[in-house]
Protein backbone atom coordinates (compact mmCIF):
# COMPACT_ATOMS: atom_id res chain seq x y z
CA UNK A 1 0.00 0.00 0.00
CA UNK A 2 1.50 3.26 -1.22
CA UNK A 3 0.70 6.88 -0.48
CA UNK A 4 -1.98 8.01 -2.92
CA UNK A 5 -3.75 4.65 -2.99
CA UNK A 6 -7.44 5.06 -2.42
CA UNK A 7 -10.32 2.85 -1.33
CA UNK A 8 -13.81 4.11 -2.13
CA UNK A 9 -17.05 2.78 -0.76
CA UNK A 10 -20.66 3.72 -1.07
CA UNK A 11 -23.25 2.30 1.29
CA UNK A 12 -26.96 2.92 1.81
CA UNK A 13 -27.52 5.77 4.26
CA UNK A 14 -28.78 3.37 6.89
CA UNK A 15 -27.21 2.82 10.32
CA UNK A 16 -26.86 -0.91 9.71
CA UNK A 17 -24.24 -0.28 7.02
CA UNK A 18 -22.00 1.86 9.18
CA UNK A 19 -20.48 -1.33 10.59
CA UNK A 20 -19.29 -2.25 7.09
CA UNK A 21 -17.46 1.07 6.78
CA UNK A 22 -16.10 0.72 10.29
CA UNK A 23 -14.68 -2.75 9.70
CA UNK A 24 -13.14 -1.85 6.35
CA UNK A 25 -11.54 1.34 7.58
CA UNK A 26 -10.18 -0.33 10.73
CA UNK A 27 -8.84 -3.21 8.61
CA UNK A 28 -6.99 -0.76 6.40
CA UNK A 29 -5.58 1.03 9.42
CA UNK A 30 -4.26 -2.21 10.89
CA UNK A 31 -2.73 -3.16 7.52
CA UNK A 32 -0.97 0.18 7.39
CA UNK A 33 0.54 -0.67 10.76
CA UNK A 34 -1.22 2.01 12.72
CA UNK A 35 -0.98 1.15 16.40
CA UNK A 36 -4.05 -0.53 17.86
CA UNK A 37 -5.08 2.52 19.88
CA UNK A 38 -5.34 4.41 16.62
CA UNK A 39 -7.16 1.53 14.93
CA UNK A 40 -9.75 1.53 17.71
CA UNK A 41 -10.02 5.32 17.47
CA UNK A 42 -10.68 4.88 13.73
CA UNK A 43 -13.68 2.70 14.51
CA UNK A 44 -15.08 5.23 16.96
CA UNK A 45 -14.49 8.09 14.54
CA UNK A 46 -16.26 6.35 11.65
CA UNK A 47 -19.27 5.69 13.86
CA UNK A 48 -19.37 9.23 15.15
CA UNK A 49 -18.91 10.89 11.73
CA UNK A 50 -21.46 8.61 10.06
CA UNK A 51 -23.99 9.31 12.82
CA UNK A 52 -23.40 13.01 12.34
CA UNK A 53 -24.19 12.77 8.63
CA UNK A 54 -27.11 10.38 9.06
CA UNK A 55 -28.58 12.81 11.58
CA UNK A 56 -28.70 15.48 8.87
CA UNK A 57 -31.46 13.90 6.81
CA UNK A 58 -29.50 12.33 3.97
CA UNK A 59 -31.03 13.26 0.59
CA UNK A 60 -29.05 11.07 -1.74
CA UNK A 61 -29.85 7.89 0.23
CA UNK A 62 -26.17 6.97 0.19
CA UNK A 63 -23.12 7.57 2.32
CA UNK A 64 -19.77 7.91 0.55
CA UNK A 65 -16.54 6.93 2.17
CA UNK A 66 -13.05 7.34 0.88
CA UNK A 67 -9.84 6.23 2.52
CA UNK A 68 -6.62 7.68 1.17
CA UNK A 69 -3.24 6.26 2.10
CA UNK A 70 -0.83 9.07 2.97
CA UNK A 71 2.84 9.06 3.95
CA UNK A 72 2.33 8.59 7.64
CA UNK A 73 -1.13 7.04 7.86
CA UNK A 74 -4.49 7.51 6.22
CA UNK A 75 -7.26 10.03 5.74
CA UNK A 76 -10.88 8.94 6.04
CA UNK A 77 -13.46 11.08 4.30
CA UNK A 78 -17.17 10.56 4.81
CA UNK A 79 -19.66 12.57 2.84
CA UNK A 80 -23.32 12.68 1.90
CA UNK A 81 -25.92 14.85 0.28
CA UNK A 82 -27.75 16.33 3.24
CA UNK A 83 -30.57 18.72 3.97
CA UNK A 84 -28.45 20.82 6.31
CA UNK A 85 -24.95 21.36 4.95
CA UNK A 86 -23.71 23.73 7.65
CA UNK A 87 -20.52 22.42 9.25
CA UNK A 88 -21.05 21.01 12.74
CA UNK A 89 -20.48 23.47 15.55
CA UNK A 90 -16.98 23.35 17.04
CA UNK A 91 -18.58 23.49 20.47
CA UNK A 92 -20.81 20.46 20.01
CA UNK A 93 -20.13 17.24 21.87
CA UNK A 94 -19.91 15.29 18.60
CA UNK A 95 -17.16 17.59 17.35
CA UNK A 96 -15.33 17.39 20.68
CA UNK A 97 -15.33 13.61 20.30
CA UNK A 98 -14.23 13.70 16.65
CA UNK A 99 -11.35 16.09 17.25
CA UNK A 100 -10.16 14.10 20.26
CA UNK A 101 -9.98 11.08 17.93
CA UNK A 102 -8.53 12.91 14.93
CA UNK A 103 -6.88 16.20 15.85
CA UNK A 104 -7.00 17.56 12.32
CA UNK A 105 -10.64 16.67 11.66
CA UNK A 106 -12.34 19.12 9.33
CA UNK A 107 -15.75 19.68 7.81
CA UNK A 108 -16.38 21.24 4.42
CA UNK A 109 -19.49 22.05 2.46
CA UNK A 110 -19.55 21.48 -1.26
CA UNK A 111 -22.85 22.34 -2.93
CA UNK A 112 -25.44 20.14 -1.27
CA UNK A 113 -22.85 17.86 0.26
CA UNK A 114 -21.28 17.87 3.68
CA UNK A 115 -17.87 16.24 3.89
CA UNK A 116 -16.03 15.22 7.03
CA UNK A 117 -12.32 14.58 6.70
CA UNK A 118 -10.45 12.67 9.40
CA UNK A 119 -6.68 12.16 9.15
CA UNK A 120 -5.05 9.46 11.30
CA UNK A 121 -1.29 9.32 11.61
CA UNK A 122 1.19 6.66 12.55
CA UNK A 123 2.96 7.22 15.84
CA UNK A 124 6.56 8.26 15.57
CA UNK A 125 8.77 6.67 18.20
CA UNK B 1 -9.84 -64.65 44.50
CA UNK B 2 -8.62 -62.41 41.71
CA UNK B 3 -7.44 -58.81 42.26
CA UNK B 4 -10.00 -56.10 41.46
CA UNK B 5 -9.51 -54.28 38.14
CA UNK B 6 -8.57 -50.59 38.13
CA UNK B 7 -12.12 -49.78 37.21
CA UNK B 8 -13.59 -51.76 40.09
CA UNK B 9 -11.08 -50.36 42.55
CA UNK B 10 -11.79 -46.83 41.32
CA UNK B 11 -15.52 -47.29 41.65
CA UNK B 12 -15.14 -48.62 45.17
CA UNK B 13 -13.00 -45.62 46.22
CA UNK B 14 -15.42 -43.14 44.65
CA UNK B 15 -18.36 -44.68 46.46
CA UNK B 16 -16.47 -44.20 49.73
CA UNK B 17 -15.42 -40.67 48.79
CA UNK B 18 -18.85 -39.32 47.89
CA UNK B 19 -20.28 -40.74 51.09
CA UNK B 20 -18.00 -38.49 53.15
CA UNK B 21 -18.86 -34.88 54.04
CA UNK B 22 -16.77 -32.23 52.27
CA UNK B 23 -14.65 -31.46 55.32
CA UNK B 24 -13.98 -35.05 56.43
CA UNK B 25 -10.22 -35.61 56.92
CA UNK B 26 -10.57 -39.14 55.52
CA UNK B 27 -11.19 -37.63 52.06
CA UNK B 28 -7.51 -36.72 51.65
CA UNK B 29 -6.11 -40.26 51.55
CA UNK B 30 -8.98 -41.43 49.33
CA UNK B 31 -8.32 -38.65 46.81
CA UNK B 32 -4.63 -39.49 46.84
CA UNK B 33 -5.31 -43.14 46.14
CA UNK B 34 -7.64 -42.21 43.31
CA UNK B 35 -5.09 -39.77 41.84
CA UNK B 36 -2.40 -42.46 41.97
CA UNK B 37 -4.73 -44.99 40.40
CA UNK B 38 -5.53 -42.67 37.47
CA UNK B 39 -2.06 -41.23 36.94
CA UNK B 40 -1.66 -43.31 33.73
CA UNK B 41 -4.66 -41.47 32.25
CA UNK B 42 -3.12 -38.08 33.05
CA UNK B 43 0.18 -39.25 31.59
CA UNK B 44 -1.33 -40.48 28.36
CA UNK B 45 -3.28 -37.24 27.87
CA UNK B 46 -0.13 -35.22 28.52
CA UNK B 47 1.63 -37.09 25.74
CA UNK B 48 -0.71 -35.48 23.22
CA UNK B 49 0.98 -32.17 24.00
CA UNK B 50 4.60 -33.16 24.32
CA UNK B 51 5.51 -32.27 20.73
CA UNK B 52 5.03 -28.66 21.78
CA UNK B 53 8.38 -28.48 23.47
CA UNK B 54 7.21 -28.05 27.04
CA UNK B 55 9.15 -30.09 29.64
CA UNK B 56 6.79 -32.90 30.29
CA UNK B 57 7.23 -32.91 34.09
CA UNK B 58 5.56 -29.51 34.33
CA UNK B 59 2.85 -30.67 32.02
CA UNK B 60 2.35 -33.81 34.04
CA UNK B 61 1.70 -31.65 37.10
CA UNK B 62 -0.81 -29.58 35.18
CA UNK B 63 -2.55 -32.76 34.09
CA UNK B 64 -2.61 -34.03 37.68
CA UNK B 65 -4.25 -30.80 38.76
CA UNK B 66 -6.95 -31.44 36.18
CA UNK B 67 -7.25 -34.99 37.40
CA UNK B 68 -7.78 -33.90 41.00
CA UNK B 69 -10.43 -31.43 39.89
CA UNK B 70 -12.19 -34.23 38.05
CA UNK B 71 -11.97 -36.48 41.13
CA UNK B 72 -13.66 -33.81 43.22
CA UNK B 73 -16.47 -33.38 40.72
CA UNK B 74 -17.14 -36.98 39.75
CA UNK B 75 -20.30 -38.70 40.87
CA UNK B 76 -20.19 -42.51 40.43
CA UNK B 77 -24.00 -42.62 40.61
CA UNK B 78 -24.24 -40.86 37.24
CA UNK B 79 -22.99 -43.96 35.49
CA UNK B 80 -20.25 -42.57 33.24
CA UNK B 81 -16.84 -44.15 33.73
CA UNK B 82 -14.38 -41.87 35.52
CA UNK B 83 -11.95 -41.86 32.61
CA UNK B 84 -14.69 -40.63 30.26
CA UNK B 85 -15.63 -37.94 32.73
CA UNK B 86 -12.08 -36.84 33.52
CA UNK B 87 -10.65 -36.63 30.00
CA UNK B 88 -12.17 -33.26 29.02
CA UNK B 89 -11.28 -31.76 32.41
CA UNK B 90 -7.64 -32.81 32.14
CA UNK B 91 -7.38 -31.69 28.50
CA UNK B 92 -9.00 -28.38 29.44
CA UNK B 93 -6.41 -27.84 32.15
CA UNK B 94 -3.58 -28.60 29.73
CA UNK B 95 -4.97 -26.25 27.10
CA UNK B 96 -5.40 -23.47 29.65
CA UNK B 97 -1.81 -23.95 30.66
CA UNK B 98 -0.69 -23.39 27.08
CA UNK B 99 -2.90 -20.37 26.79
CA UNK B 100 -1.54 -18.81 29.98
CA UNK B 101 2.14 -19.54 29.64
CA UNK B 102 3.90 -18.14 26.63
CA UNK B 103 2.78 -18.84 23.11
CA UNK B 104 6.38 -19.07 22.03
CA UNK B 105 6.15 -22.81 22.68
CA UNK B 106 3.42 -23.36 20.16
CA UNK B 107 2.18 -21.60 17.10
CA UNK B 108 -1.52 -20.88 17.31
CA UNK B 109 -3.52 -23.03 14.91
CA UNK B 110 -7.11 -21.94 14.69
CA UNK B 111 -8.33 -18.39 14.60
CA UNK B 112 -9.75 -18.69 18.08
CA UNK B 113 -6.34 -19.53 19.45
CA UNK B 114 -4.67 -16.83 17.39
CA UNK B 115 -7.13 -14.32 18.74
CA UNK B 116 -6.33 -15.22 22.34
CA UNK B 117 -2.61 -15.07 21.57
CA UNK B 118 -2.94 -11.66 19.92
CA UNK B 119 -4.94 -10.32 22.83
CA UNK B 120 -2.24 -11.47 25.22
CA UNK B 121 0.53 -10.05 23.03
CA UNK B 122 -1.25 -6.69 22.91
CA UNK B 123 -1.31 -6.57 26.71
CA UNK B 124 2.34 -7.56 27.03
CA UNK B 125 3.60 -5.22 24.31
CA UNK B 126 1.54 -2.32 25.63
CA UNK B 127 3.36 -2.68 28.93
CA UNK B 128 6.84 -2.83 27.41
CA UNK B 129 6.28 -0.20 24.69
CA UNK B 130 4.10 2.01 26.89
CA UNK B 131 1.75 2.41 23.95
CA UNK B 132 -0.40 0.10 21.87
CA UNK B 133 1.54 -2.10 19.43
CA UNK B 134 0.82 -2.33 15.71
CA UNK B 135 0.19 -5.46 13.64
CA UNK B 136 3.86 -5.93 12.64
CA UNK B 137 5.04 -5.70 16.23
CA UNK B 138 2.48 -8.29 17.34
CA UNK B 139 3.49 -10.61 14.49
CA UNK B 140 7.17 -10.40 15.43
CA UNK B 141 6.40 -10.94 19.10
CA UNK B 142 4.36 -14.08 18.39
CA UNK B 143 6.45 -15.38 15.54
CA UNK B 144 3.42 -15.60 13.25
CA UNK B 145 2.67 -13.81 9.99
CA UNK B 146 1.25 -10.32 9.89
CA UNK B 147 -1.69 -11.67 7.91
CA UNK B 148 -2.51 -14.06 10.77
CA UNK B 149 -2.46 -11.14 13.20
CA UNK B 150 -4.75 -9.12 10.96
CA UNK B 151 -7.17 -12.03 10.66
CA UNK B 152 -7.16 -12.49 14.41
CA UNK B 153 -7.91 -8.81 14.90
CA UNK B 154 -10.89 -9.15 12.61
CA UNK B 155 -12.11 -12.08 14.69
CA UNK B 156 -11.63 -9.97 17.80
CA UNK B 157 -13.86 -7.32 16.26
CA UNK B 158 -16.53 -9.90 15.48
CA UNK B 159 -16.49 -10.82 19.15
CA UNK B 160 -16.98 -7.20 20.16
CA UNK B 161 -20.73 -7.63 19.81
CA UNK B 162 -20.66 -10.10 22.70
CA UNK B 163 -21.97 -8.41 25.85
CA UNK B 164 -19.31 -7.03 28.15
CA UNK B 165 -18.66 -8.67 31.43
CA UNK B 166 -20.59 -7.07 34.25
CA UNK B 167 -19.35 -5.36 37.37
CA UNK B 168 -17.35 -2.18 37.35
CA UNK B 169 -14.21 -3.68 38.95
CA UNK B 170 -13.21 -0.15 39.75
CA UNK B 171 -12.68 1.13 43.23
CA UNK B 172 -10.78 4.31 42.60
CA UNK B 173 -12.42 7.70 42.67
CA UNK B 174 -15.96 8.40 43.71
CA UNK B 175 -18.76 8.73 41.15
CA UNK B 176 -19.32 12.29 42.31
CA UNK B 177 -15.68 13.21 41.61
CA UNK B 178 -15.76 11.94 38.03
CA UNK B 179 -19.13 13.42 37.31
CA UNK B 180 -17.84 16.73 38.69
CA UNK B 181 -14.79 16.65 36.41
CA UNK B 182 -16.98 15.77 33.43
CA UNK B 183 -19.33 18.57 34.30
CA UNK B 184 -16.50 21.10 34.40
CA UNK B 185 -15.14 19.85 31.10
CA UNK B 186 -18.60 20.23 29.58
CA UNK B 187 -18.58 23.98 30.23
CA UNK B 188 -17.14 24.33 26.71
CA UNK B 189 -19.75 22.07 25.13
CA UNK B 190 -22.90 23.77 23.90
CA UNK B 191 -25.22 20.76 24.02
CA UNK B 192 -24.33 20.04 27.65
CA UNK B 193 -27.90 20.49 28.85
CA UNK B 194 -29.00 17.47 26.83
CA UNK B 195 -25.87 15.52 27.76
CA UNK B 196 -25.87 15.95 31.52
CA UNK B 197 -28.77 13.65 32.36
CA UNK B 198 -27.38 11.02 29.96
CA UNK B 199 -23.93 11.18 31.53
CA UNK B 200 -25.41 10.89 35.00
CA UNK B 201 -26.99 7.61 33.95
CA UNK B 202 -23.65 6.07 32.97
CA UNK B 203 -21.70 3.86 35.33
CA UNK B 204 -18.77 5.39 37.18
CA UNK B 205 -16.27 3.51 35.03
CA UNK B 206 -17.92 4.63 31.77
CA UNK B 207 -17.94 8.25 32.97
CA UNK B 208 -14.29 8.03 33.86
CA UNK B 209 -13.22 6.43 30.59
CA UNK B 210 -15.19 8.96 28.59
CA UNK B 211 -13.64 11.84 30.52
CA UNK B 212 -10.11 10.50 30.17
CA UNK B 213 -10.38 9.82 26.44
CA UNK B 214 -12.25 12.87 25.17
CA UNK B 215 -11.41 15.61 27.64
CA UNK B 216 -8.03 14.56 28.99
CA UNK B 217 -7.08 13.04 25.62
CA UNK B 218 -5.43 9.99 27.08
CA UNK B 219 -4.88 7.06 24.72
CA UNK B 220 -6.95 3.90 25.11
CA UNK B 221 -3.88 2.00 26.35
CA UNK B 222 -3.16 4.60 28.99
CA UNK B 223 -6.76 4.45 30.13
CA UNK B 224 -6.62 0.65 30.18
CA UNK B 225 -3.58 0.76 32.47
CA UNK B 226 -5.15 3.35 34.70
CA UNK B 227 -8.53 1.67 35.04
CA UNK B 228 -7.10 -1.85 35.18
CA UNK B 229 -8.90 -3.42 32.21
CA UNK B 230 -7.71 -4.41 28.73
CA UNK B 231 -7.41 -1.93 25.88
CA UNK B 232 -9.97 -3.94 23.89
CA UNK B 233 -12.36 -3.57 26.77
CA UNK B 234 -11.79 0.21 26.93
CA UNK B 235 -12.50 0.39 23.23
CA UNK B 236 -15.75 -1.54 23.57
CA UNK B 237 -16.90 0.51 26.54
CA UNK B 238 -16.20 3.74 24.66
CA UNK B 239 -18.06 2.52 21.58
CA UNK B 240 -21.03 1.46 23.66
CA UNK B 241 -21.07 4.68 25.67
CA UNK B 242 -20.88 6.92 22.61
CA UNK B 243 -23.72 4.99 20.95
CA UNK B 244 -25.80 5.34 24.09
CA UNK B 245 -25.15 9.09 24.26
CA UNK B 246 -25.91 9.58 20.55
CA UNK B 247 -29.16 7.70 20.84
CA UNK B 248 -30.07 9.63 23.97
CA UNK B 249 -29.34 12.97 22.32
CA UNK B 250 -31.27 11.96 19.24
CA UNK B 251 -34.28 10.95 21.29
CA UNK B 252 -34.18 14.21 23.29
Amino acid sequence: MQPGHQVRMQVPAVTGFVGVLRATVAGLGARLDLDLDTVEDLRLAVSEAAALLLGRDVRGAVLDAEVTVVDDGLVVTLSAQVADTSPPSRESFAWTVLTALSHEASATTEGDRLELSLPFRRLVD
Amino acid sequence: MSLPTTRERSHELFVQLVALPADDPARGPLREQLAALHTPLARSLTRRFTNRGEPSEDLQQVAMLGLVKAIDRYDPERGAAFTTFATPTVLGELRRHFRDTGWAVHVPRGLQEARAAVQKAVDELSTTLERAPNASEIATHLGISREQVLEALEVAEAYASVPLEGGSGDDSGSPAATLGALDQALAQVEDRAALRPLLAELGEREQRILYLRFFEERSQSQIAAEVGISQMHVSRLLARTLTQLREGMHAA
